[in-house]
């Protein structure tokens, strides 16, 4: 960020704001296209038609008159034989329920029509996630009727994988034959799962296997933080994950770590986040993010420097040497062994090893002491090569304890339980099943084959355990090894609890019955031990929500101190969605004292900086894709990477110089294809050049790739997994050495930031706060609206207004998908948003200011803006598109008739064109998801984002039914109800004291192209960043 | 035999299009359809002679868009006692016994991108003939108004009701 932007082309001056490289470079090439509309032209007719064609049109005309004569397709009604209580047809019933797509486990509310869950949505009063959802948990709801799911038990030929229905019976019967044998001959029993954040899964896997000596649980994630729960134990004496309080952090200093993306609980680390960032407080949190590649949170950086994994250490034990060594502040400071562990780290030297610019970790380490007892250190548990991994967090504990934020931004009383897995035990298993150790294998919610590193050759090593069952939805890498696959139901369709932290219980109750012939996990486990016919199991009776209700009645019901009966405890667990223990913190241990022994784990000698050789591989985990679970989900899939804003593919990030010296094009439609190669293996992929990035670091997404996933998801980029290390009971995910040769050949990348050009339009202002706090409306200097030819609407009811938070929008895209779900926006595939005909309704714009090497970062969400002088509405030669009494502007489906006009005279490009009948190639279990409220658009109609028209009319509705106006806050739109740092804030501007009303009239406040007199309702507010001006 | 030149194909298509389009659109309207229907249910003889209130039945009129068929429960209300011994009763019973429901063929249909409420028309205290027409004096069922977009926009100008596009189109 200090460095001055340079530039080598002599073209003009680059904007200020840019999207791509292209663009800054000022791509000959780009520019022309950026002068059409459409990336592609459309089939253009050039001839008029021959006396043949036209005889052919009459003879349409008189088919026409034909089918005039016939009856409208004849429709059924099926009445219900009974209709259920609660069922209203037309109207919805929700859920509260708790979101199975990862153990962060945030409460959801789910939005079921006739029976048919067709919405997520955050729970307000969840206290993990508070209302929010990401992205990939708003997604999740589509993986409940994908039609790739497999709709049965089945029984897989081993050698083949080819996979054959079976029946319950025959699974249930061979399985525990297959148990029983291994607990007589005391062969190994190993039941692997993800990690279990339900207490009561968790109780019955130990009932389960406590029937058979020989049985063991192992827990392992793909995204793992195992070094972060590895380095608790070896420095305060316990295994466990902290709460990490971004809401009590005045700074908060992130190594590699991403936790606005995808670090263990994003939601609740987005809103904690963002609660700290609103300058009109009076105070403001700072990030400083020091990273080899740009995450989300790096995005979101006050400042930030850039890294290479290897090096990562050093730069935390040179923050630390600057508190007990250089500047003796901290505790510890006299401690001889820290002394020692230190004596390498100076500062200087890890500053020209990591290519700081000298004095960066001083000041760095003083505004850490500066900010004691209120700052927070956050190392990514999978940042740092494998055999630093735990040293790192070692170092950062050793950081914490210093600065005294055990207790308060690192809080351990009441800690996280969303990462229980063990990379050491899934390695030790490996190397069991290689012995031959292992007789039965039970897989549940992981994909071993696929995520475990392909050196270790997990899917050879099943061929060595004589039984496996596997509990997926699909036949996937690891399923195909299976003997069985007894697929567990989706998480919409079942009974479970979660403790996403300790002392919150949150329950997940089914909003649907299971669609197919699956099983729940826990029936299945219960029916095989008490078939055992010993241990706890046996002789018991009941379902898994029996016994679900049976471990609550015991477990929480008594702590509750509820005076009603269980039962009525229980249905209003169940109402509620979550419980809560009191006295929050009075659980769990205190942090206890950093024991300087665990910095035995640092190695002795600082390591030679590695320089020239190869590069630094990162497989890092995509905010879309995540480890690769939901690869079949088309939502996921079409959602654009927050940073590089490319979907349906992974690619190799490199930085712009490497680009330049390698030289490979900065144009995705023109990326180059290269190999990487890190000795046990390579493949191809094309290249994106990634501003932000370190030069020396290459950088590759996991979850793409997928060899069984599905339809959608197979076939889709390269597996980064398979070039992950596993040494010394770790598996390695960053600085892999790693070489890359260019191919010759070139593939395009689907990206959409190349789309629809800005002409250098100022569009983003942004300011600092310093200068916010000397004057509020710095930095927004946005044109005011001229005087108008038209007469202005007039608004006597409400009026309906928006305001976007710049500050507070971090770029996650979960009201892309909330908007997806709720307004049925059709996927269209990699070839169509290639063309450039996305149909999201509303996008993310990123914009890079600054130099491409060190780029700074906005996220700007970009939705119709409702424009009260529409430009859209004064060119539409049918009236399809009309302002309506409250301020909307209007797109009726059915008036269409696809001039497009509408789109080309729209200057914020958000409408979005039909060009095929998307709906029609929806497979059958697919259009369950459909919101019935809203219009399926047919081929040829111009649709665009429509404010949540139908939420709109049902808060309306409801307001009606009891005499009163809509309430501030009762409606909200399907994307800023999902936003997890409440970025998006929707009402009535027609009421002064309405929460966007005071919004729109902050200084801060601003309207995109304003020059243009178009005077949307949708007002943004300048970005605020929490650093020095550049040159000051 | 003359043959037609290409300029006097040309009116005549477009007459051929026009009577073509013009019937084509014209069949939506569906005005007197009445299919028959699985099971010979007399509205006349429920709502005429017997006086059983419409809301009754379509109970879900008030509180939802849809109006809805009743389930069919709601004709065991009645019929596991009155007139067992009819033939379509006994029918009624064994669609219920067996837990299937009886394929009613739609008569009032408006278009996917139509929204409609029937609670707003009820509480607004429209009656129900008003669109449906005298079904209490039909033996089968049919539609006696085209409802088309002109009739429910003039209906709402009469009465005031909003006419926004959205009103209706979502």
């Amino acid at each position: 960020m200090s460095e001055t932007p340079t530039k080598t082309s002599e073209a003009a001056i680059p904007p200020k704001h840019w999207r791509s490289l292209a663009e800054w470079n000022d791509d000959p090439e780009v520019r022309a296209l950026r002068e059409r509309e459409f990336l592609t032209p459309s089939e253009e007719v050039t001839e008029i038609p021959s006396r043949r064609e036209f005889l052919k049109l009459v003879g349409a005309g008189a088919a026409f008159a034909a089918a005039g004569c016939a009856r409208k397709p004849v429709e059924k009604i099926l009445p219900y034989i009974r209709m259920p209580e609660e069922a209203v047809p037309g109207k919805a019933v929700w859920y509260a329920s708790t979101c199975g797509e990862c153990p962060a486990a945030c409460g959801v509310l789910v939005k079921t029509r006739e029976g048919r869950p067709i919405k997520l949505e955050g729970m307000k009063e969840h206290p993990v996630n508070r209302g929010g959802l990401c992205a990939r948990g708003q997604a999740s709801l589509l993986n409940l009727y994908d039609p790739d799911r497999i709709q049965g038990p089945v029984a897989v030929d081993r050698s083949s994988g080819a996979a054959k229905a079976s029946t319950w019976a025959a699974i249930d019967v061979r399985a525990t034959r297959a148990l029983r044998e291994a607990r007589d001959a005391g062969g190994r029993v190993v039941l692997l799962t993800g990690t279990l954040t339900s207490p009561s899964t968790r109780s019955l896997v130990e009932d389960f296997l406590g029937s058979i000596p020989s049985a063991a649980h192992v827990t392992y994630d793909a995204v793992s933080s195992d070094a972060i729960a590895k380095a608790q134990e070896l420095c305060y004496g316990e295994r466990r994950i902290p709460r990490y309080r971004l809401d009590k952090a005045d700074l908060l200093l992130t190594i590699g770590a991403d936790p606005l993306g995808t670090f263990l609980s994003p939601p609740e680390f987005a809103r904690d986040f963002a609660s700290r960032r609103h300058p009109e407080s009076g105070s403001m949190s700072r990030v400083v993010a020091i990273e080899p590649i740009l995450t989300l949170t790096g995005t979101n950086a006050d400042v930030r420097h850039r890294v290479r994994p290897e090096h990562l250490l050093g730069v935390v034990l040179a923050l630390a040497h600057e508190l007990h060594v250089k500047n003796p502040r901290a505790a510890l400071a006299g401690n001889a062994a820290v002394g020692v562990s230190l004596q390498d780290y100076s500062s200087e030297s890890a500053e020209q090893d990591a290519g700081l610019r000298p004095g960066t970790l001083t000041a760095l380490a003083d505004e850490l002491w500066a900010n004691r007892g209120k700052s927070l250190v956050l190392a990514g548990p999978q940042a740092a090569p494998a055999n630093h991994a735990v040293a790192l967090q070692v170092a950062v504990n050793l950081l914490n304890s210093a600065l005294g934020n055990d207790g308060v931004t690192v809080d351990t009383a009441t800690p996280s339980l969303q990462a229980q897995g063990s990379e050491e035990a899934v390695l030790t298993l490996a190397e069991r099943m290689r012995a031959g150790e292992i007789q039965v294998l039970l897989i549940h919610g992981v994909n071993p084959a696929y995520t475990l590193p392909a050196a270790l050759g997990f899917g050879d090593l099943l061929k060595r355990v004589p039984f496996i069952v596997s509990f997926s939805d699909r036949v996937d890498e690891t399923a195909r090894h299976a003997d069985f696959v007894a697929p567990d139901h989706h998480y919409l369709e079942s009974w479970n609890d979660h403790e996403p932290r300790r002392g919150i219980r949150s329950l997940a109750q089914p909003a649907i019955a299971p669609l197919y012939g699956t099983r729940a996990f826990q029936d299945t486990l219960l029916s095989w031990g008490r078939a055992l016919g010993a241990g706890l199991l046996a002789g018991t009776a009941g379902t898994w929500h029996e016994y679900l209700r049976e471990r609550w009645r015991k477990d929480v019901y008594p702590r509750s101190g509820a005076a009603a009966t269980f039962d009525l405890f229980w249905e209003g667990a169940l109402r509620e969605g979550v419980w809560q223990a009191g006295g929050q913190g009075a659980t769990g241990a205190g942090p206890g004292s950093f024991r300087p022994g665990a910095l035995g784990e640092i190695p002795a000698t600082k390591a030679s900086p590695p320089s020239g050789g190869p590069l630094s591989l990162v497989l890092y985990t995509p905010v879309t894709m995540y480890d690769g679970r939901s690869a079949n989900n088309a939502w996921l899939q079409e959602l654009p990477d927050p940073i590089s804003k490319i979907d349906w593919d992974n690619y190799v990030s490199i930085a712009p110089s490497r680009a330049k010296e390698l030289g490979v094009s900065d144009y995705e439609m023109k990326a180059d294809v290269v190999t990487v190669d890190v000795g046990h293996a390579k493949f191809d992929l094309p290249v994106h050049v990634q501003p932000g990035l370190h030069p020396d670091v290459i950088a590759i997404a996991v979850g793409y790739g997928r060899t069984a996933a599905g339809r959608i998801g197979n076939k889709v980029g390269q597996n980064g997994y398979a070039l992950a290390q596993a040494t010394a009971g770790r598996v390695g995910l960053s600085g892999i050495p790693a070489r890359i040769t260019k191919t010759g050949r070139q593939a395009p990348l689907a990206c959409v930031q190349g789309h629809q050009y800005t002409e250098d339009r100022p569009i983003i202002y942004e300011t600092t706060f310093a200068s916010f706090l000397k004057d509020p409306s710095s930095g927004n200097e946005a044109p005011t609206h001229e005087p108008s030819m038209w007469s202005p609407h007039k608004y006597t009811g409400y009026r309906w207004g928006m305001a976007i938070d710049l500050n507070a929008c971090i770029g996650c895209s979960a009201c892309m998908i909330a908007c997806q779900a709720e307004n049925n926006v059709p996927v269209v595939g990699k070839s169509i948003v290639l063309r450039g005909r996305e149909m999201h309704w509303l996008r993310i714009d990123r914009y890079y200011s600054g130099n491409p090497e060190m780029p700074e970062t906005v996220h700007q969400p970009m939705l119709c803006q409702h424009c009260e002088n529409a430009p859209c509405e004064t060119v539409c030669p049918v009236l399809a598109t009309v302002h309506d009494s409250e301020g909307l502007n209007l797109q009726i489906y059915n008036r269409c008739v696809g001039t497009r006009y509408c789109s080309n005279n729209c200057p914020y490009k958000v409408r979005r064109f039909n060009w095929f009948d998307y709906s029609s190639v929806r497979e059958k279990s697919l259009r369950l998801v459909l919101n019935p409220d809203v219009t399926v658009r047919s081929k040829g109609v111009m649709e665009k984002c429509t404010f949540c028209v139908q939420r709109i009319r049902d808060a309306k509705e409801h307001a009606k039914a009891l005499g009163v106006r809509v309430r501030d806050g009762d409606l909200e739109t399907a994307c800023s109800q999902s936003c997890p740092t409440q970025a998006i804030t929707f009402g009535d501007i027609n009421d002064p004291k309405s929460r966007v009303s005071e919004m729109q009239k902050h200084p801060r406040g601003y309207h995109v192209l304003a020059d243009l007199n178009t005077r949307p309702v949708v007002t943004y507010e300048v970005k605020v960043r929490n650093r020095e001006e550049v040159g000051a | 035999m003359s043959t037609l030149k290409p300029k006097q194909i040309i009116p005549i298509a477009l007459i051929l299009i026009v009577l073509g389009g013009w019937s084509f659109f014209d069949s939506f309207s569906n005005v007197g359809y009445a299919p028959k229907q699985p099971v010979p249910f007399s509205h006349k003889l429920h709502a005429g002679t017997n006086k059983i209130p419409c809301l009754y039945c379509h109970s879900n009129a008030e509180r939802s868009r849809h109006a809805m068929v009743p389930a069919m429960a709601v004709c065991m209300n009645c019929h596991t006692v009155v007139k067992t011994d009819s033939p379509a009763i006994q029918m009624v019973t064994q669609y219920y016994q067996s837990g299937r429901p009886i394929p009613w063929v739609r008569v009032h249909r408006e278009p996917d991108y139509v929204y409609f409420s029937h609670q707003w028309h009820i509480a607004r205290g429209f009656k129900c003939q008003q669109c449906h027409g005298e079904v209490e004096k039909m033996d089968v069922i049919q539609q006696s108004k085209d409802l088309k977009m002109g009739f429910c926009i003039s209906c709402h100008r009469q009465n005031k009701a909003p006419t926004d596009c959205n009103t209706c189109h979502v």
